[in-house]
């Protein structure tokens, strides 16, 4: 590879999934996720510092700065250190030159805890999953301690792959989009505005085999009964707080489109579920909520659907008039169309990041995996759930003072005998 | 471990209250103490806005300095005086006032903050208007009262919805009523500087649209399903 060939592959074009965030980005609508780890010994800052530059050598999507192009935003590499930084009491906040040097993610630290923010233009759940996993491993590797590239974990001694850094969208599409127009608007959780930077956390753990009991009951899976259970406490806060007005209660369920394509890619490849329910028929059981869910998630949780769905939100990158209107009135194109048919579609998201598997020697280091999604101001409330060892980690994250979402989510599973540990993130 | 007795789930050890209904926790088991993974000791991170205020600041100075200076060069060079550049540049200097001074106070309350500064420098404005012009006499019967009534109005309710003392759909009536009461000062102000008597003839049925309007808003406001369903079709 001679040195312009070197210099061409340092740009990279924002996959289609990525090209939303950065029209829409500010204060109040970071676009930032969180993926977090407890170790079990305290995290030395200067090897964290010395496996996350290893890292970001075999990962070098991620080490890249978002610039403006006259068409499109591209990501540029760039080979300048990414600093650790000390854990904040309000993480997930907006990305600025100053808080990143320009970066899109974050490694932060704090006693115990190794977290990686990203900006979602960058990556998904599942490939900052494999990034902190990585990350773990290397920094373990330099503490003494040897742990084997399996379960996700890459091998930092490889070079980068193509495949890893690949836009999968286009090649997963099918040719003929599927024509769905959501026509009613959704309900959202209302509460009292937290200052713009700030959002408040709830975690809750769940031991995995309680849940999956009474998933069982159900006949449904773990990501099924979840979904069934958010929406129906938002239905009973729905029955409480808005009483004559009944709009759909949508949740949006990303799903991990891995599974059905044969790739590594660390870049965003996820489509959109949304289970609904239309309370303006009556209120609704939990059984005929699960029902509703179990159905609806395993209609549209197929090959054919999804692809067809990936071919609908390509069809608008494709378009020839979209692709030559300069990039300041494409982003106000896509500001205007987030603002008309982005959250006001959707009720809250739910994420299940599934079960995280590492290498057995990292299991006796690491206590923990943790997922939190960034809510916005939009939605107000969002839920990311992930599983490690014999627990269910689920954290609510919220832009409102108030918590009887979470309060209603956590005391339902507890009133159907599934024990809960619950913590709030911040100190209050 | 601490349980919480109104929701039921357990709480960390050093929980001092239950994080989903702020329940105290009261029984603890202070010999159990152990290393908490809460985040308690973490600092804050403070997001600073996109908006840059210097370069605001910086670019308006610019932009609206041009043509000051551009008038007054191109008045003096063909007429060797400066007078119809004195419009221009004061005009200038008074949306550069209006246009960088809200920056120079703190973010709470800032609007009211710099209504006293707006006030005063529309009115050192009209004053200096008043002064060049050939017109004069009119500063005092109809500027100040003009000025000082809609900075008045302006500022009540700046107080009343910054301190949340109206909401939702009282606030667009409130501003309705505001602007009847407006347009009563303005028809007094020119009523009594013309004919020399206080009458109020066209405001009047202003005032009696905006009462009307601002009714139905206040009545609205009493079905909150009514304003749930407004704040969802303005997505506010």
């Amino acid at each position: 590879m001679n040195d312009s060939q070197k210099k061409q592959k340092k740009i990279y074009r924002l996959d289609n999934a990525a090209n939303l965030y950065p029209a829409i980005r500010n204060k109040n609508r970071p676009g930032v996720f969180r993926v977090s780890a407890d170790l079990v010994e305290p995290v030395n800052p200067d090897t964290l510092q010395a496996a996350l530059d290893i890292t970001l050598k075999r990962i070098p999507g991620f080490s890249v700065k978002l610039r403006s192009g006259l068409f499109w935003h591209y990501f540029q590499h760039v080979d300048r250190k990414i600093m650790v930084q000390k854990d904040v009491s309000n993480p997930c906040t907006h990305m600025t030159e100053e808080s990143t040097g320009g970066f899109l993610i974050r490694v932060r630290y704090n006693q115990n805890r190794i977290a990686l923010e990203s900006f979602h233009s960058i990556t998904d759940g599942a490939g900052a999953m494999t990034f902190l996993k990585t990350l773990i491993a290397q920094y373990l590797n330099l503490s003494g301690i040897f742990i084997s590239a399996t379960n996700g974990v890459l091998n930092c001694k490889n070079s980068p792959l193509d495949d890893e850094n690949s836009d999968q969208f286009p090649s997963f599409a099918r040719k003929k989009p599927i024509r769905k127009v959501e026509k009613s608007r959704a309900f959202h959780v209302q509460g009292t505005n937290l200052p713009s930077d700030e959002m408040k956390i709830i975690k809750g753990k769940v031991p995995i085999n309680a849940l999956k009991h009474s998933a069982k009951i159900f006949n449904v899976t773990i990501t099924e009964y979840l979904a069934s259970i958010y929406l129906k406490v938002i239905h009973d806060y729905q029955l409480v707080h808005s009483i004559r007005l009944k709009l759909p209660i949508k949740l949006q369920i990303p799903v991990n489109l891995r599974k059905f394509q044969n790739t590594k890619t660390l870049r965003n490849f996820s489509a959109f579920v949304t289970p609904s329910i239309y309370p303006i028929h009556g209120e609704y059981t939990f059984l005929e909520i699960v029902e509703l869910v179990q159905h609806y998630l395993r209609y549209e949780t197929n090959k054919k659907h999804l692809q067809a769905q990936v071919a609908a939100n390509l069809k608008y990158a494709d378009n020839i008039l979209i692709r030559l209107l300069p990039l300041a009135f494409k982003n106000n194109l896509i500001f205007l169309g987030y603002k008309l048919m982005g959250p006001a579609y959707f009720t809250s998201t739910l994420s299940n990041l599934g079960m995280v598997r590492i290498p057995e020697e990292m299991k006796n280091h690491v206590k923990s995996f943790n997922f939190i999604l960034g809510a916005t101001n939009g939605t107000n409330i969002s839920c990311a759930a992930l599983g490690y060892q014999d627990d269910i980690h689920i954290s609510f994250s919220r832009v409102i003072e108030e918590t009887d979402i979470e309060r209603r989510f956590f005391t339902f599973l507890v009133e159907h005998g599934i024990p809960v540990y619950v913590e709030s993130y911040q100190e209050r | 471990m601490p349980y919480c007795v109104n929701c039921g789930v357990q709480l960390n050890e050093k929980a001092k209250e239950c994080p989903l209904c702020h329940t105290e926790v009261i029984i603890r088991n202070y010999k159990h103490l152990q290393y908490s993974e809460r985040s308690t000791n973490l600092e804050k991170e403070m997001v600073k806005d996109d908006f840059d205020r210097g370069l605001w600041i910086k670019l308006m100075s610019i932009t609206l300095l041009t043509p000051a200076t551009l008038s007054i060069l191109v008045n003096w060079i063909f007429q060797k005086s400066i007078s119809w550049s004195l419009y221009v540049s004061s005009s200038v200097i008074f949306v550069w006032i209006w246009a960088i001074s809200p920056f120079f106070f703190r973010k709470k309350n800032r609007f009211l903050k710099w209504i006293p500064l707006g006030w005063s420098s529309l009115l050192i404005f009209l004053y200096f208007i008043e002064w060049v012009s050939k017109f004069k006499g009119w500063f005092f019967p109809i500027g100040i009262p003009i000025v000082t009534s809609f900075f008045s109005i302006l500022a009540i309710l700046t107080v009343l919805i910054t301190k949340k003392r109206i909401r939702e759909l009282q606030i667009p009536s409130s501003i309705l009523f505001g602007i009847g009461l407006f347009c009563f000062c303005i028809n007094g102000a020119i009523n009594l500087y013309n004919h020399q008597v206080f009458r109020l003839d066209w405001s009047l049925i202003v005032m009696t649209t905006c009462i009307a309007f601002g009714l139905i808003g206040i009545v609205l406001q009493q079905r909150p399903w009514i304003v749930e369903k407004l704040k969802h079709w303005f997505r506010i």
